[in-house]
Order: C-alpha cells, then sequence, then structure tokens
C-alpha cells in the first residue's frame, strides 16, 4: 500500500529524477538515492571476486542434467543478453524460459522469435488464460497491479520448469530493486532461495486474492505452489547483476547487433525510448498507474538510467520527463476494457481510486499533478 | 580567430522528425511537435548552424521544403539541407528554397560535384561520410547505412579530399543515438594536409560530449542529431555550459535580436 | 519609405536574405528584371558560386548595366553580400581574370595557402571583424564581433577611403567596407545572428 506521505515530503533525488515517494527509496547526505549511490559503488566494486563467487555457484548448483541453468527470458534485451553470455561466454547450456504474458504485442512476438532463432532451448508456458485474467482484475482492482497474476506466474513458471527438470540454478537479469532505487538490503547478497523469495512475496495479500478467487487447483498451478512441494529440492536464485554491472543501454545494443532484437517505429507509450519492454500492453497501464500512486512514471525510470550511464544530464532528463511521464495509456484502452471485461466507467472509477489525491486532482477529467519536477 | 561550430541536425521522415539509434528511427512528433517543443526561434541563438535531412525512404522534395520553410522562420543561422541529392536541379531547387549548403552522402561522384561547384562554388557543398566499425576496419556506408562501399577508408578521405566541396562530415554509425560520446579514432585516417573544414558527428548525448570534439585541434565543428536529448532549453543550457570552459564559440546576443522584429514598421 | 529590391541573377540564396529584411519589417521584393528597379531605395546585390557565372548572368539580362547606372546615383544604395560584394570591384581571378561590375577600386584573388600557415580552403565558419571607431556599416556592433563567412577568394588591392573592414585569415582580407552609397560584407549578414541583423538595420537606415 502507499506509505502515508505528505505532498509536503515530496522531493526528487539530486542526481537522478527518482522522488521521495517511490517505495523503499533512501537518500544520503547530498540527497541522492540509493540507485545513483549504487551506481558510484559499481565502479569501486572487485569484480573479479564476483566472478569467482560465480564460478563457485555454478559448480555448486551446475545438475548433471543436460540443462546448466534456466535464464527467464521474454524476448527483450535483458533476459536475452544475460542467456547469451551465459551460453557464449561461460559455456554453459541454459534453458530459457517464458511466462506468456497477456496482450502481447507484435514487436515482442517477432523479437522472442528472433532471439530463439539463435539455437536456444526454450519452454513457453501458457497458463489458463480466464485464470491469469482473474488475478489480473483482482490485483487492478484491489492493489492497483494490473498484471498481478502474470508476475507471480513468471516465478512460478520458472520454479516448476526448474523442479521437473532438475535443475537447480536460475539467473535473473538485474536486482529492480538495487539497480532502480528500491530495497538495497540484498545488495552483497549472491543467491537467495525460494524460502525467502516465497516468504517475501507470496504471503499476506497476494495469499487472500488466491483465496478469494475461488478458482480451483488446476487452475491455479501456475500461479500457486504449497511448501512441500520444494521442501526437498535447493534451488538457487540468482541475478546476473551480480556478477557484472549491470548496464541496460549494453544490453540493448548487444541485443540488437547480435540477437535480432528490433524496436518500435515509436516511442513506447509513456516515455520516450522504444526498446524497452515492449513484450506486453499491460506495462504501460501499470506504469501509469505508478505515475498516479507515487508521482513518477516511465520516463522518470528511463530518464534515470540515462543519466547514470552518462548519456544526459538531470536537465536533460527533467526535458524529458515533463514532455512523457504523465500518460494515460488512450492507445489501448479498447483492449484492457475488452480484456478485464469491464465498461470505460468501470475502468476509470479504479484508476481514480488509486490516484493519490495529495499528488494529483482532477481537472476536465484528466489527472493532472499538483507539483512540479524539479 | 575563426571559431568553432555547434550544429544541430534535425532528421526528417515522411513528415516526422525522428530520433536516430544507429541509424534505426523512433518517430518523436512533427513540425508542429518541433515548434512546441523546440521553439526554433529561440533555439537558433544557441546553435551556431542547423542541418536537416530528409532521410524518408521515398521522398518527396516539395512537402519537404514546405516544412522546412516552417522550422526556418526565423532562424538566422546558415542552413544544410540533405537527402537523396541525385542531381544538378535537385541542388539548386534546395538551394532556391532555404537553404546555404546542400550535404551529399550517397552520390559522393567527380560528376555531379563539378556540376554543381561550377555554379554555386565548392563551399556549397557538405560531403557526408557514414562510417562503422567492422571487425577491426572502419568501413564507409551509403543509402542510410544499407550499402557498404568497397573502397578503404584512407582511399576515399583522400579522394574526398581533392573533390569539389568545402566540408567534410564524418558520421558514426556505431556511437548514432547512443550518447555514448563521439569516435575520435576516426580522425586518424584523414589526410595529414586535409585543407576542408571537418564536422564530427554521431554519439553526442550531452554537453560534455560536444564540448570533448569542439575542444580537439582537428575538429572544426561538432553535430548532434539527437532529438530527445536536447529537447525543450537543452540545447541553450549545453552552450552555455560549454562557453563557460572557455572555447572559441561565436557569442550572440538574443535580446539584441528581440529587439530588432520589426524595427522598421 | 524605405524599399529594398534584391536582385535574382540565378545565384544566391534570397529567401534568407527576404526573411531577415520581413523580420526587421522592411518591405521588399525579389526582381529578376532591371526594368523593375525604379522605385526601389535600396538594392541587394547577393552571390553564392562561380564570380565568371555571375557576370555572365548578369549581363544576360541587362542588369550588370542597371546595376552599374544606380551606382551612379547617390540616392540610391547598393549592398553587395559574399559573392555579391565580390562582384562590385575590378576584377577576379577565378576561372581565368573575369571583369567585374568595377564599382570600386580592387581585385579578387584566392586565399594564398601558405606552407608556414596552413588553412583550408573555403574559409568556412565564424569569424572576427575589425574596424575603426565611428564606422557607419557597423554602428551598435562591437569590434572584434563574428560573422558568418564561406568562400574561398576575397578582395585585394583595396583603397583605404572606403572605410575598410578586416578579418584574419592566414592573411588581412577585406570582410566589409562602406564607400558612399556602395555596401559590401563578405560575410552572410543574414546568416550571422544578432550582429548580421544589426548590420542590414544599419544599411537600411542611413
Amino acid at each position: 500500500m502507499t506509505s502515508k506521505k505528505n505532498s509536503t515530503d515530496l522531493f526528487w533525488c539530486k542526481k537522478c529524477l527518482n522522488n521521495s515517494f517511490r517505495p523503499r527509496i533512501t537518500f544520503d547526505k547530498r540527497d541522492w538515492c540509493n540507485a545513483c549511490q549504487w551506481m558510484e559503488e559499481k565502479k569501486k566494486i572487485n569484480w573479479e571476486i564476483r566472478r569467482k563467487e560465480l564460478k563457485n555457484i555454478i559448480k555448486k548448483y551446475k545438475s548433471n542434467n543436460i540443462y546448466d541453468c534456466i535464464v527467464p527470458v521474454s524476448g527483450g534485451k535483458d533476459g536475452s543478453y544475460v542467456a547469451s553470455k551465459i551460453r557464449d561466454e561461460l559455456g554453459l547450456n541454459p534453458l530459457t524460459v517464458t511466462s506468456r504474458p497477456p496482450l502481447e504485442l507484435d514487436v515482442g512476438k517477432k523479437n522472442l522469435t528472433n532471439f530463439l532463432k539463435h539455437n536456444f532451448d526454450h519452454i513457453h508456458v501458457t497458463s489458463n488464460y480466464s485464470a491469469m485474467r482473474k488475478i489480473n482484475k483482482m490485483g487492478f482492482i484491489m492493489k492497483g497491479s494490473p498484471y498481478y497474476g502474470w508476475l507471480t506466474s513468471i516465478f512460478i513458471t520458472v520454479i516448476r520448469v526448474a523442479l521437473n527438470h532438475n535443475i537447480n540454478l536460475v539467473f535473473y537479469g538485474e536486482d529492480g530493486e538495487i539497480e532502480y532505487g528500491g530495497s538495497t538490503q540484498n545488495k552483497n547478497v549472491p543467491i537467495f532461495d525460494l524460502k525467502y523469495m516465497v516468504n517475501n512475496y507470496f504471503e499476506g495479500d497476494y495469499k487472500k486474492i488466491i483465496k478469494d478467487s475461488k478458482l480451483t487447483k488446476e487452475e491455479l498451478y501456475w500461479f500457486t505452489f504449497s511448501q512441500d512441494e520444494f521442501k526437498k529440492k535447493n534451488i538457487a536464485l540468482t541475478h546476473w547483476s551480480y556478477f557484472e554491472p549491470w548496464d541496460s543501454y549494453r544490453n540493448y545494443l548487444y541485443a540488437k547487433s547480435k540477437l535480432g532484437l528490433d524496436e518500435h517505429k515509436i516511442n513506447s507509450a509513456g516515455t520516450f525510448t522504444n526498446f524497452a519492454q515492449n513484450d506486453q500492453s499491460l506495462f504501460s497501464l501499470h506504469t501509469y498507474l505508478m505515475y498516479l500512486k507515487f508521482g513518477f512514471g516511465r520516463a522518470t525510470q528511463d530518464a534515470g538510467i540515462e543519466i547514470r550511464r552518462g548519456a544526459m544530464t538531470r536537465e536533460q532528463g527533467l526535458n524529458l520527463v515533463r514532455l512523457y511521464d504523465n500518460h494515460f495509456p488512450e492507445e489501448f484502452l479498447s483492449e484492457y476494457l475488452d480484456y478485464y471485461q469491464m465498461n470505460k466507467k468501470e475502468f476509470l472509477k479504479v484508476i481514480d481510486h488509486w490516484a493519490n489525491k495529495d499528488l494529483f486532482k482532477k481537472v476536465k477529467g484528466k489527472w493532472l499533478p499538483k507539483f512540479k519536477v524539479k | 580567430m575563426l571559431k568553432k561550430r555547434i550544429i544541430f541536425s534535425l532528421l526528417y521522415c515522411d513528415g516526422y522528425f525522428v530520433q536516430s539509434r544507429n541509424f534505426n528511427i523512433q518517430k518523436v512528433g512533427d513540425v508542429k511537435w518541433l515548434e512546441k517543443n523546440y521553439d526554433f526561434k529561440n533555439i537558433s541563438y544557441y546553435i551556431d548552424e542547423l542541418i536537416v535531412l530528409d532521410i524518408s525512404p521515398k521522398k518527396n522534395l516539395d512537402i519537404f521544403l514546405k516544412n522546412l520553410n516552417i522550422i526556418l522562420k526565423f532562424c538566422f543561422i546558415p542552413i544544410s539541407v540533405g537527402g537523396g541529392i541525385d542531381s544538378f536541379s535537385k541542388a539548386k531547387k534546395i538551394l532556391r528554397n532555404g537553404a546555404d549548403k546542400i550535404v551529399i552522402n550517397s552520390n559522393l561522384n567527380s560528376k555531379l560535384l563539378n556540376e554543381i561547384s561550377t555554379t554555386y562554388g565548392q563551399q556549397s557543398i557538405i560531403a557526408s561520410i557514414d562510417f562503422k566499425k567492422k571487425i577491426d576496419e572502419y568501413r564507409i556506408f551509403i543509402n542510410n547505412s544499407t550499402k557498404e562501399l568497397k573502397i578503404n577508408m584512407n582511399k576515399f578521405l583522400k579522394k574526398i579530399n581533392n573533390f569539389p566541396v568545402g566540408e567534410i562530415m564524418l558520421n558514426s554509425i556505431d556511437r548514432d543515438g547512443t550518447g555514448n560520446g563521439l569516435d575520435f579514432s576516426i580522425l586518424e585516417f584523414l589526410p595529414k594536409k586535409i585543407n576542408k573544414s571537418v564536422i564530427i558527428s554521431g554519439g553526442c548525448g550531452n554537453a560534455k560530449h560536444i564540448f570533448e570534439g569542439i575542444n580537439k585541434k582537428n575538429i572544426d565543428a561538432v553535430s548532434t542529431a539527437n532529438l530527445l536529448n536536447f529537447v525543450g532549453d537543452g540545447l541553450k543550457l549545453a552552450r552555455d555550459e560549454i562557453l563557460e570552459q572557455k572555447v572559441n564559440l561565436p557569442v550572440w546576443d538574443v535580446k539584441i535580436i528581440n529587439k530588432l522584429r520589426n524595427k522598421f514598421k | 519609405m524605405k524599399k529594398v529590391a534584391i536582385i535574382d541573377y540565378g545565384m544566391g540564396n534570397l529567401r534568407s536574405i527576404e526573411k531577415c529584411l520581413n523580420y526587421l519589417g522592411i518591405e521588399n521584393k525579389i526582381i529578376d528584371d532591371p526594368k523593375n528597379l525604379k522605385n526601389f531605395t535600396h538594392i541587394i546585390l547577393p552571390g553564392v558560386g562561380s564570380f565568371k557565372k555571375a557576370i555572365s548572368n548578369l549581363k544576360k539580362n541587362n542588369m550588370y548595366e542597371a546595376i552599374i547606372k544606380i551606382s551612379r546615383n547617390k540616392k540610391k544604395k547598393i549592398l553587395g553580400i559574399c559573392l555579391g560584394m565580390q562582384l562590385l570591384f575590378k576584377s577576379s581571378t577565378e576561372d581565368g581574370i573575369t571583369k567585374g561590375l568595377g564599382i570600386i577600386e580592387g581585385k579578387v584573388d584566392k586565399f594564398l595557402i601558405n606552407k608556414k600557415l596552413f588553412i583550408k580552403i573555403p574559409h568556412v565558419g565564424f569569424n572576427e571583424v575589425y574596424f575603426e571607431k565611428n564606422n557607419i556599416f557597423f554602428e551598435g556592433i562591437k569590434n572584434k564581433s563574428d560573422f558568418y563567412f564561406d568562400h574561398s577568394y576575397k578582395v585585394s588591392l583595396f583603397s583605404n577611403e572606403i572605410n575598410p573592414v578586416l578579418t584574419e585569415y592566414g592573411e588581412n582580407f577585406l570582410s566589409a567596407f562602406n564607400s558612399k552609397n556602395i555596401f559590401g560584407a563578405q560575410f552572410h549578414p543574414e546568416k550571422s545572428q544578432s550582429n548580421g541583423l544589426l548590420i542590414i538595420q544599419n544599411f537600411i537606415k542611413n
């Protein structure tokens, strides 16, 4: 839930444009957020040592199986980059896994196809359509999280495939919390186990929604699992960003030149870039809700990435945030209504509920910020 | 003393202005968007020259020139225009409709260059070269980076240096739109006694990148086509930042330009 | 009432000059027929390209004689820009020797490429001008101000009577002048931002 912050508590990182309402964000004496502090730390870390850790982890968790590890992918730049590095640089044999999202975009589908043409083995899981839709809708209404079900299915799909194929090692891309201004508690943790994940993400709210959904055990196969199912297994979950300084623009250039990645012909909704998060259209609703809840949108996140990698200054990013941040995903509205089986009035009522009234006011049917990004 | 120049390049494609990343384009906005977010009445005071390139796959010169003249209404700086110039008549039309110089990229042959320079002078032509690194070699590409030339970089630059052109523009396809800074290694391939002005482009994301280019002895001008990074007051802030470094850029007084409007009415 | 005729003889960026004049609020028209030059108080002779071709074009429709005639009328003023300024002089060594309009004493020749002081040709970019105090053409403009140049040929052997303004590029050359009713700018005032607009203002004012 959004924390009880007053709009007077709203301020911005002096280095990038992250704001103080972002959940789990912290600032240092210079008013630099933790993402920017991490950017500095990355330059000082001894990556050699971390590479050695990687070798040990691989040794420990590599199975006698045909596949050494799992890499979750979507067809986008990050998963594709990681899978390629693991196979082509480390010489391992990864099994790539995708949990099919709802409302897929053509660019995304094409990217996945092109990626797979580079000889990566792949398992594509499509969970029960109505079950996912139900949980997504409940997430949308009750948590302002429009693809709540899909998010969990990504995680559980990976675990079930790992269990079924006796694979004990999973490489995610980046730890978004550490890279973009969230919790830094795992900065120095190379692997975390299932128990930790389940305790952090599948208790409380999630359990309640699953219960209230009244879906059957069969329908929930890709959305839940019980502790006994993995009790005896020791699956290590890790992030590639722990072993190599994460640079999503580098991943983009790599995927574009080596793995057939293509981009949108115009900017993606709510931002100035066209080369990220192109697999499904609900992301635009997710970032719009994020904007209404916390006062920062997709353009702010992308500007932060550009600022931290040295491609632009804060002032330049500010101009882009002012131009692109507040974007109601009008272009996908009919798709959303059709998917959720809602009419426009109901849909907008949910949006209105999640708008932070301390930060926004409704003017002629549009939510406008009361604040000015500084 | 001859000053260095900061050039802004606009890429036009089928009625839109675009952001290019390694020559893959993203539509950003039409001329109305440009007027709103770039305010050419004022940004032309923060740059020294404007280049406008038509990179549409199928070109319509009349519509392009129409769009061009909307943007140029209040620009009192040199304007260079290019995009598919392959004949004297196209060059003539462009030079009579707003452009001071033309940019030629895919048709750098002596026949065309002689024809144009005989009437308009070599100083009205900028030879633009797009290059990309392939394995360890710099290769030249034309036709929006789709066709690779067989000739090697050294030979080509020597050839261009002897052509009737006024300036040479070196544009890195690898750095284009990345915001990773300019590629200066290409300068090693220029003939020692190069007698044309050198413009470098490809990779400028911020003022620091532009400054690095301006500060190099053998570079006369730096161009950026990064439409997104310099939106709003981006070009003004960049120029102010660079001027603080005590570089040789021309100095303008914006207030005078505003005062002179309709002075004689 | 000040009225400017911009001479169209097939060479020169007429639109840029027209744009400047419109911005300043000065009535102007592009004229390609000398018969229509009668009612204008000011003439602007632009020019970009070959001296030889320019003279040949001017002669084609009797513009050549018309300009010489106007230059003798002290009530009319002429401004030559870039090649247009060079045409006002006696001759040019571009493509052999070509006779110019001969209104002002002086010759046009190419920048010398000197082994000691290597310079690039053409001279393109913004460079500084130096002038004596009380130069009416440069009223309101600071000495050493920047203007846009783009040329390979320049005027030499000129007299000090024409209030010469100099620019350094390998050597000192004539970047502007004004002599009675004849004005000249080797640089492009229509491409020189604030400084350029002041030059045009000063030409019209006097």
